[in-house]
């Protein structure tokens, strides 16, 4: 009896053992050296709050650089419909589908009636004014992690906007994940509810740099993987992740699949503009992350992002080393029309007068496919997401525009091209089917 | 061969898209926004689709033609609608642009906003209307001109962007021996119907002779698979290709 007593020990040890590992995952800033204090036992420069440009402004000035930096509007504005009404899907596969709600002022359909305690609430626990409990698709475990300060400022810059009448969807979802209450099991192990604590063992700009990435702009709600309970996995922190049918890439300091082969310059210059020479441009949803938000940050506010972002410890993934040579420029060389004859028809025929045989665009820099992340990801997801949405941006230096031509061709047609600009411009092509378009259509409709 | 259908489906494409302008440009001037699809793919608010004269004229293209105000006009009313800058005044901040258009040092005068694809500067600003406007989202090729001996979109290069490479356009080619080549087996074997895309299909047949000089159907089809013609006379612009390229060897 004894030694089979052991053994069944043993075994109740690891299973906790296991389920601990499981469900107890480390803080999105646990990973770098020193302890953290609270912030008012911070003796450096404030992390918190508004770069100092702006330090003078009104109220509401401050608000809306914080919900810039929060990127709130990426979420709570459809296509089309006025800002901060709500009603953008999320189509979550085989979960159902979630839509974001009207944050205006409007008393009956938005947050109009809501005290700064209820504003609170929200972003640092995830509680409705009813009483509700949210799902984690409202990046609550990220915002827990802001002042109470910035959250309020966002709260007066939201009341200052026009009330816009938009009564919520309800979401569709399939059970067990429709029984909203179940997410009090959840928040037992993953809602943080724990305000933001500077490392005073790192730099000034290091501690602002973590504020703006954990606190605000939440970069790890796409780039940091999810466990099988949809909790951020901190022990991959920004090894990337799928996220609304795009690939939100490996930006931790791996040399081969992150950002460890970036110059700081380049980082800064993708954040702020959306493209950096050599790495190509931001599409989708980083796309919109940049016109909505990193273009409204200060030039400090992102050198403090590229710091952070730098201190990230490298997790390697499956992602090939990038080519950062052009391809021949004859079609009959590298990938060609042997590899896949549709492809390259396409290609040639709605492509190549762009991002020609090389892949280096005469046109425009934001064409050129040399180097780009996207076309040296072999599972080509957002080069089909690209082709199929298009590139519509405006940035302070161009209009950056390329056709969307998900509803003039078929998903064979889309797979066949995305496989044939991967194999020629990347590391490796891909392998999508017709069946991987629609589903990749499915996951970003916005409707 | 397979190629064929595929030029049929762009032919087809190619018509509903033609047809498809009036309204969009009606819909688009309403809204102000984007117009979503047009014809197989979606356009932007910049530049607006069908502001211009959809057809062209049957006059002479080589002949310069009275610049087209109404688009200038409705940039600056889209540009001022979609945040982007347009000033009175100095657009360009000081110096005013150069670029070398068929051997010559052009200037750009500083009503021109340097975002401002080379097209219409060719067009309103230069006299040079022979690269005409098709799509404006470099899916048909009608604009097609030469920079540095590769044929680009002139409609998706912004003026800033040509730098000190050099433009040739088709008023130019024939002073070139392929140019010349390509417009004698044109008006050989008369390959133009309507003519509206045949500037942009002999720059683009020109530039695939300088670099290619005995091009096989193949080479023919990689090279001009992004020059759409709406009349289907991809079987003579082929054979014409060939009769040049015979010439040449």
């Amino acid at each position: 009896m004894r030694p089979i007593g052991i053994a069944i020990a043993v075994v109740v040890v690891i299973a906790l053992g296991f389920a601990a590992w499981l469900v107890l995952i480390p803080a999105p800033m646990a990973f770098a050296n020193g302890s953290m204090v609270a912030l008012s036992d911070y003796t450096g420069a404030n992390p918190t709050g508004v770069p100092k440009e702006l330090a003078q402004a009104d109220p509401i000035k401050r608000g809306e650089y914080l919900a810039h930096a929060a990127d709130c509007i990426a979420c709570h504005t459809a296509p089309g419909v006025q800002a901060y009404a709500g009603g953008v899907a999320f189509n979550l596969p085989m979960i159902g589908t979630m839509y974001s709600t009207n944050i205006t002022p409007d008393k009956e359909t938005g947050i109009g009636n809501y005290t700064d305690q209820q504003f609170l609430d929200v972003l640092h626990k995830g509680i409705r004014r009813d009483g509700a409990l949210l799902y984690p698709a409202m990046s609550y475990t990220s915002y827990t992690y802001m002042t109470d300060d910035d959250a309020l400022a966002i709260k007066a810059y939201l009341f200052s906007l026009p009330a816009v009448h938009a009564p919520p969807k309800a979401n569709k979802l399939a059970w067990p994940f429709n029984q909203r209450g179940l997410m009090a099991a959840w928040n037992l192990f993953y809602k943080a509810d724990d305000r933001f604590r500077p490392n005073p063992s790192q730099s000034v700009e290091w501690n602002r740099g973590a504020y703006l990435a954990e606190a605000m702009g939440h970069c790890g709600e796409c780039h940091t993987p999810r466990n099988f309970a949809y909790a951020l996995d901190n022990r991959r922190k920004f090894a990337g992740a799928l996220t609304a049918g795009w690939r939100a890439y490996n930006i931790s300091a791996d040399k081969a699949s992150g950002l460890g082969d970036w110059t700081d310059e380049d980082l800064a210059t993708y954040l702020s503009t959306g493209h950096a020479d050599g790495h190509g441009g931001s599409a989708g949803p980083m796309g919109e992350a940049t016109d909505n938000s990193l273009t409204f940050l200060t030039p400090g506010d992102i050198h403090a992002l590229v710091v952070y972002l730098r201190s990230v410890p490298s997790r390697q993934t499956d992602l090939p080393r990038r080519v950062d040579v052009p391809a021949p420029a004859s079609y009959r060389e590298g990938a060609t029309a042997a590899l896949d004859p549709r492809g390259a028809i396409i290609f040639a025929s709605a492509c190549a007068s762009c991002h020609d045989w090389t892949g280096v665009s005469p046109t425009s820099k934001y064409a050129t496919l040399t180097g780009v992340r996207a076309v040296n990801d072999p599972s080509a997801t957002n080069v089909a997401q690209t082709v199929i949405n298009g590139v519509i941006r405006k940035t302070a230096e161009a209009m950056i525009f390329m056709p969307a031509f998900g509803d003039g061709y078929s998903d064979a047609d889309i797979a066949a091209v995305s496989n044939f600009v991967t194999a020629r411009f990347g590391a490796e092509g891909g392998h999508l089917t017709e069946k991987d378009i629609v589903s990749l259509r499915k996951q970003a409709a916005q409707q | 061969m397979s190629c064929h259908c595929i030029g049929e489906a762009l032919f087809y494409l190619s018509v509903a898209a033609i047809a498809a302008i009036p309204a969009l440009a009606q819909n688009y001037a309403a809204s102000g926004k984007p117009v979503g699809t047009y014809g197989n793919v979606s356009v932007p608010d910049f530049p607006a689709p069908g502001r211009h004269r959809p057809f062209p004229e049957r006059k002479d293209q080589l002949m310069p033609e009275q610049g087209n105000q109404p688009f200038l006009a409705s940039f600056a009313l889209n540009a001022k609608a979609s945040g982007i800058k347009i000033g009175t005044g100095s657009k360009t901040g000081g110096d005013p642009m150069h670029i070398s258009v068929n051997g010559e040092d052009r200037v750009i005068g500083d009503d021109v906003d340097p975002k401002t694809p080379l097209l219409w500067v060719l067009r309103d600003h230069l006299g040079l209307v022979g690269a005409k406007y098709g799509c404006g989202i470099a899916q048909c090729g009608a604009c097609t001109v030469h920079v540095d001996g590769k044929p680009v979109r002139s409609c998706q290069l912004t003026v800033d962007n040509v730098g000190n490479r050099a433009v040739t356009t088709i008023e130019a080619i024939d002073n070139t021996p392929n140019g010349a080549k390509i417009q004698a087996a044109w008006i050989d074997i008369e390959v133009p119907q309507c003519g509206y895309c045949q500037a942009g299909q002999i720059m683009s047949a020109t530039a695939l002779l300088n670099r290619t000089p005995s091009p096989d159907d193949a080479d023919i089809d990689a090279a001009m698979a992004g020059n759409i013609c709406r009349c289907g006379t991809y079987i003579r612009i082929r054979q014409a290709i060939k009769n040049a390229s015979a010439k040449s060897v």
